[in-house]
């Protein structure tokens, strides 16, 4: 796991960055709430090593307009030096998930496949929005007031104690530049207007006891589903079974492709 | 019995790998083209209510026809679970869906479940063909389960998000594997096409039983609080009742087979046991089936669902065991 400086309009943005063999797809990963990129320390190490992967700090998106979080995407994927033309393939966490619905047109006809950990696509979460989902996401509609999100971004309100009595099986850093993106989310989902899809294939690894997930039934769903044992940030630990089937997942992804490219 | 993890899609893989490359197919049995019938079906021993009562050859045909009631409660409710899938399981992995894995293995289980019961109908025809009968006028003396009220029930109860069928079924298996090891010491006195069927059938159901305790798991794992604690108070004994007093009045047409004491030997001594059987009364007759009947009392007598029982108890259901 390689740390990168970007300079991206004139302002520091850290990613980090692993090397694959020529030729592979990049793997892009969007943590979520309340997380940084170390958050997927474990899961990097145990992706297949073919591919390249690049993670991002969804702070360096929030808090700006829609298309300028586009336009700072797309500066991150070019300075990355990554060799994205051999596919990308997108893998979220969280709020990471409805992330990378908004900023999938950015690369759509690149994108090979989307993985979502504990995290749905904007249109499941819409299609999923009448039913204990409602219950579970209770935090994201207090997530609305600016002053609260001021607050929560600087630490405020004991914040991060807070949150540790909460989430109590979260661990690592907590980095709560990534709230803003809850207001977009929220507006998405009550919103009239279309939301965006991503293209390709979608897979969903959800945790059988995640608080925060209602898992649902098959017709909200855009793809296939894997439920596993544990929690929201389970996934993360590095014996979980997770890692395991997101390699199978890619594999057959790339296979897939293959097939249709001949 | 070997119970994989629900939710380890890796483990359900292999296990249906497992089950598909040593899986039989129904020319295994192409080989058997009548029923001898001169070896029992069900061992009986001493212990059995008409043994000193009745001659070698009425004994034998007992014996015979015991082996067919369980043959055809088997057959029949596997039938049933392979008729309510829609309900019971399509509907199910619709509402709570887990892996594609755990969907391949489901979907194997079908297959299997429908194979045995060919595999018991091959058997039900080749001893109507040995016995000078058609298959309808044997299904009149044995147990038949097609559209009755069970069966609508468990439908019913599956469509309301209920266990019943998956806690039969789990039943069933249970059953089926004991059948095969109650009937292993006995081999070389045992009809040969019968024996086998058995045999293949036990290798299956050791692989696949587990099957429906995943069901039961993923039910409990995703309903509602409310549903899930109906379920738990009233499916299991609703599903006892139904299955126990379906097995009872099925064997009531056993009165049938004086039809048929014209059309061969055998239904001519099984007729001749009946009037025996008269000579006690329904209560006598009641517990002996619960408890020693050969094969039957593995159906009637619940203890005999260690598996099941254990899980029951495990996960706190209501029932009468």
């Amino acid at each position: 796991m390689e740390i990168k400086n970007l300079n991206i309009f004139g302002k520091n943005k850290k990613v980090f960055i692993k090397r694959g063999n020529q030729g592979n797809p990049v793997v892009i990963l969007f943590h979520g709430f309340p997380d940084n990129f170390f958050i997927w320390k474990n899961v990097s190490a145990g992706v297949d090593e073919r591919y390249y992967q690049l993670g991002i700090n969804l702070s360096d998106l929030a808090g700006v307009s829609l298309n300028e979080a586009k336009l700072i995407f797309l500066s991150l994927l070019k300075n990355s030096g990554l060799p994205l033309d051999n596919g990308i393939y997108f893998v979220g966490h969280d709020i990471g998930g409805p992330v990378m619905s908004y900023l999938g047109d950015v690369v759509k006809n690149d994108i090979r496949g989307s993985i979502f950990l504990n995290s749905l696509d904007l249109d499941s979460y819409r299609k999923n929005i009448i039913s204990k989902q409602v219950f579970k996401s209770w935090y994201a509609i207090v997530f609305q007031l600016s002053p609260y999100r001021w607050a929560i971004k600087n630490n405020l309100l004991f914040g991060k104690q807070l949150f540790k009595k909460l989430a109590n099986s979260h661990k690592g850093e907590i980095d709560f530049g990534s709230i803003d993106f809850y207001k977009l989310f929220f507006n998405s989902l009550i919103g009239i207007r279309n939301i965006p899809t991503l293209r390709g294939p979608v897979f969903y690894i959800l945790s059988k006891d995640d608080p925060y997930i209602k898992i649902p039934s098959r017709k909200y769903l855009n793809g296939d589903i894997t439920v596993v044992r544990g929690d929201h940030w389970s996934v993360f630990f590095d014996d979980s079974i997770s890692i395991r089937i997101i390699n199978k997942k890619l594999k057959s992804w790339d296979l897939d492709y293959a097939k249709l490219k001949n | 019995m070997y119970l994989p993890d629900l939710y380890d899609c890796f483990g359900l893989d292999d296990l249906k790998k497992k089950q598909v490359s040593k899986a039989w197919s129904l020319e295994e049995f192409e080989k058997f083209h009548s029923i001898n019938l001169n070896k029992n079906f069900a061992p009986i021993n001493k212990d059995f209510i008409l043994h000193d009562k009745i001659e070698p050859n009425e004994l034998l045909v007992v014996s015979q026809f015991l082996g067919l009631v369980i043959n055809s409660a088997i057959c029949e409710l596997e039938l049933a679970i392979e008729r309510s899938k829609k309900e019971c399981y399509l509907n199910i992995i619709q509402r709570f869906p887990v892996s594609k894995e755990f969907e391949e293995l489901g979907e194997n289980f079908f297959i299997e479940e429908k194979k045995h019961s060919d595999a018991f109908n091959l058997f039900l025809d080749c001893f109507s063909k040995t016995t000078n009968v058609t298959r309808s006028q044997i299904r009149n003396i044995l147990p038949i389960l097609n559209e009755s009220k069970i069966e609508k029930f468990f439908r019913l109860n599956g469509i309301i998000g209920g266990q019943a069928l998956w806690l039969v079924t789990a039943a069933v298996e249970e059953e089926s594997i004991e059948v095969f090891k109650k009937m292993r010491p006995h081999k070389d006195s045992i009809d040969p096409f019968f024996y086998h069927l058995h045999k293949k059938h036990f290798e299956e159901e050791t692989r696949h039983a587990s099957f429906a305790f995943l069901m039961l798991e993923l039910i409990n794992d995703r309903s509602t609080f409310a549903i899930k604690k109906v379920s738990q108070c009233i499916d299991f004994i609703l599903s006892d009742i139904l299955q126990v007093s379906w097995v009872l009045s099925e064997l009531i047409k056993m009165d049938n087979v004086r039809k048929l004491k014209d059309c061969h030997p055998f239904y001519e001594n099984l007729s001749k046991v009946l009037p025996k059987i008269n000579e006690y009364n329904i209560v006598q007759l009641i517990s002996y089936l619960f408890k020693e009947s050969p094969f039957v009392s593995l159906i009637l007598n619940p203890r005999s669902n260690k598996v099941l029982s254990k899980y029951l108890m495990k996960e706190k259901y209501l029932s009468l065991r």
